[in-house]
């Protein structure tokens, strides 16, 4: 008898533990769910490339210079008679690649100095958030631009330059949330039976302020292929023959008049894959925040 | 609140010297030498002495950043390494294009932001709503290039009623502004539906209707007049990447701005256009939003009283 009222409580706390309620209102939400189809199918093309692609990236077939979209070629050829749709594919490797490199020194770099900040406060506290408050003056474009144009072209220094930048968004929200954290009983009881302060962020305060940061990460992630395209596009990321997008986009520039489809389908993929980051973003930031749960009440 | 601004006046001095540690940084501690990233791998040991000399190279780094600021003070970015232009005049050129462009492109987005905000808001849940959301999500995705490109094929190519590229006349300005405002609308209309939400559901609202006030008044001169107020900062915030939209639109468009002075710059590796161009449009955005900083103290008494 006894078991079974414990196995019913444990059941209810599980039902009611955050991630499943946030789980459950991701599950309700449309537009989040079709964000988040999309991003599988965009993942599913950068494993499978080889297999869904009908021919190599590279592989160039000059008699069929600017074909028009065809059941041969199902987005048309570019100016060297490759596929596109081809290249398309291969390039969802590299958005993803890109994506998640920039987020990653981004969050590294920001929620480590936030939860610096936020947790020891006074002169460091100061110190962060006044450089914070210096990286958010410049428009990470134009910034970006310049460190690649000294770092030089290259998806890696773009990757960089975005990485290295961005992160001051990640520090500032990073930082609030540890200002409230570090405020709870579980820190003191952390404290009381001498957790170092390295384990107090690290294990503590850490999990307890990730939601955030994960809302902020995957609407990042939007932003940060739209800005490492923006690069590519303006010359100082992805290098030929590299199929990323932006440069595919770049290349058809040119050719726009001719051959409309090499400067429209990078973009469309561009668009698609950014508004599937986009639309899971804000469903994650609606499933997580506290105040639609009154709201459902 | 004089003292309020005055503040904020102070405090923007320290963000001023950072943001030109920062600039100066880019050409000066990044990985590899100056006189390499300026000349290139293939430049004479004579032009490498001669540009060595000209920047003090060979002086401690804080020497070096103390003579650069003292020079930019006095409005002394030197020269183009390209041109052998004075870089200020370059700038100073280039600069009216730039504002014309982001002006332009921040009105175009708040005239189209604004109003699906509001719409959205007071028939919250409805068709229009969703479409309002949905489209607005759809705005922030679109990659500027791409949609300044597909903007110049249909309505330059296909259609004809607007030039490619240039600037001078309306006609020049309305694509790239058009494409420039639409992802900054998107955003607004975002804001501005949920700022007016929270809004129509304060007790001062209810009071309005109660006392018989039709809709259209209520809705606008009453919560209108403080569902803005975020707006009005976030415009402010938003300035940086309007900036930065402004460098990928003007490249595409061919308009003469700042932003494609930076771009044509990089490639002619002619840094100090490209450092003062940044230095520049980095210092616009920290007196832009000093200005929504004061602007708030205007409209929010609660701000100006505290």
């Amino acid at each position: 008898m006894k078991s079974a009222v414990d196995k019913d409580a444990v059941e209810q706390i599980k039902s009611k533990s955050q991630l499943r309620i946030a789980l459950r209102r991701l599950k309700g939400n449309r537009l989040a769910v079709f964000g988040a189809g999309i991003i599988a199918m965009i993942i599913f093309a950068a494993i499978f490339a080889p297999w869904i692609a009908p021919q190599h990236y590279r592989t160039q077939v000059l008699r069929d210079r600017f074909q028009p979209p065809s059941w041969e070629y199902p987005l048309g050829t570019d100016n060297l008679g490759r596929c596109l749709f081809s290249r398309i594919i291969f390039g969802s490797r590299l958005a993803l690649m890109v994506g998640v490199v920039i987020i990653g020194i981004q969050v590294t770099l920001g929620v480590s100095l936030g939860l610096i900040a936020g947790f020891y406060g006074g002169v460091l506290d100061n110190l962060i958030m006044r450089i914070v408050d210096i990286m958010l003056a410049f428009p990470a474009i134009v910034l970006a631009l310049a460190v690649a144009a000294v770092l030089g072209a290259g998806l890696f220094n773009a990757m960089l330059a975005l990485g290295v930048i961005g992160w001051s968004g990640y520090a500032r929200v990073s930082r609030g949330q540890v200002l409230a954290a570090k405020e709870n009983e579980y820190i003191e009881a952390a404290r009381a039976v001498g957790a170092s302060n390295f384990r107090i962020m690290v294990r503590h305060i850490l999990p307890n302020i990730v939601a955030p940061i994960i809302v902020m990460a995957t609407l990042g992630m939007a932003g940060a292929l739209l800005a490492a395209s923006a690069l590519s596009f303006l010359g100082l990321g992805a290098l030929p023959p590299q199929p990323c997008w932006g440069a595919i986009l770049a290349a058809g520039r040119d050719f726009l008049r001719r051959a409309p489809w090499i400067a429209t389908f990078p973009g469309i993929a561009i668009m698609i894959t950014v508004l599937g980051f986009n639309f899971l973003g804000d469903g994650l930031r609606d499933a997580l925040d506290p105040r639609q749960e009154i709201e459902i009440k | 609140m004089h003292v309020l601004i005055a503040k904020r006046l102070i405090y923007i001095i320290p963000i001023v010297l950072g943001v030109t540690i920062v600039v100066f940084s880019i050409l000066h501690l990044t990985p590899g030498c100056p006189t390499t990233i300026i000349l290139g791998d293939h430049a004479t040991p004579t032009a490498i002495a001669e540009l060595r000399d000209r920047l003090g190279l060979d002086d401690p780094i804080y020497i070096q950043y103390f003579r650069w600021l003292s020079r930019i003070i006095r409005g002394d970015f030197g020269r183009s390494i390209h041109t052998r232009q004075r870089v200020v005049e370059m700038v100073l050129q280039r600069a009216p294009a730039t504002v014309e462009l982001t002006l332009t492109g921040m009105i175009i987005s708040l005239l189209i932001g604004i109003p699906i905000g509001i719409i959205s808001a007071t028939k919250q849940y409805s068709i229009i709503d969703h479409s309002g959301m949905v489209g607005a999500l759809f705005g922030v995705s679109m990659p500027v290039f791409w949609q300044g490109l597909m903007m110049i094929l249909i309505f330059s190519f296909i259609l004809g009623w607007t030039p490619i590229s240039g600037r001078g006349t309306i006609s020049h300005l309305i694509l790239p502004a058009i494409t420039l405002g639409t992802s900054q609308a998107a955003l607004i209309a975002r804001l501005t539906r949920s700022s007016m939400l929270e809004v129509i559901r304060q007790d001062y609202v209810r009071t309005a209707r109660a006392k018989g006030l039709m809709e259209k008044i209520v809705i606008i001169k009453h919560a209108l007049k403080n569902a803005l107020m975020p707006v009005v900062t976030i415009v402010a915030l938003q300035l940086p990447v309007l900036f930065g939209g402004a460098v990928i639109t003007e490249t595409v468009f061919a308009w003469p701005g700042m932003g494609r002075l930076i771009v044509t710059s990089i490639f002619v590796r002619d840094f100090p256009v490209v450092q003062a161009a940044v230095l520049i449009i980095a210092i616009l955005v920290v007196l832009c939003n000093l200005l929504a900083d004061i602007l708030y103290i205007f409209l929010d008494p609660r701000i100006r009283y505290a």
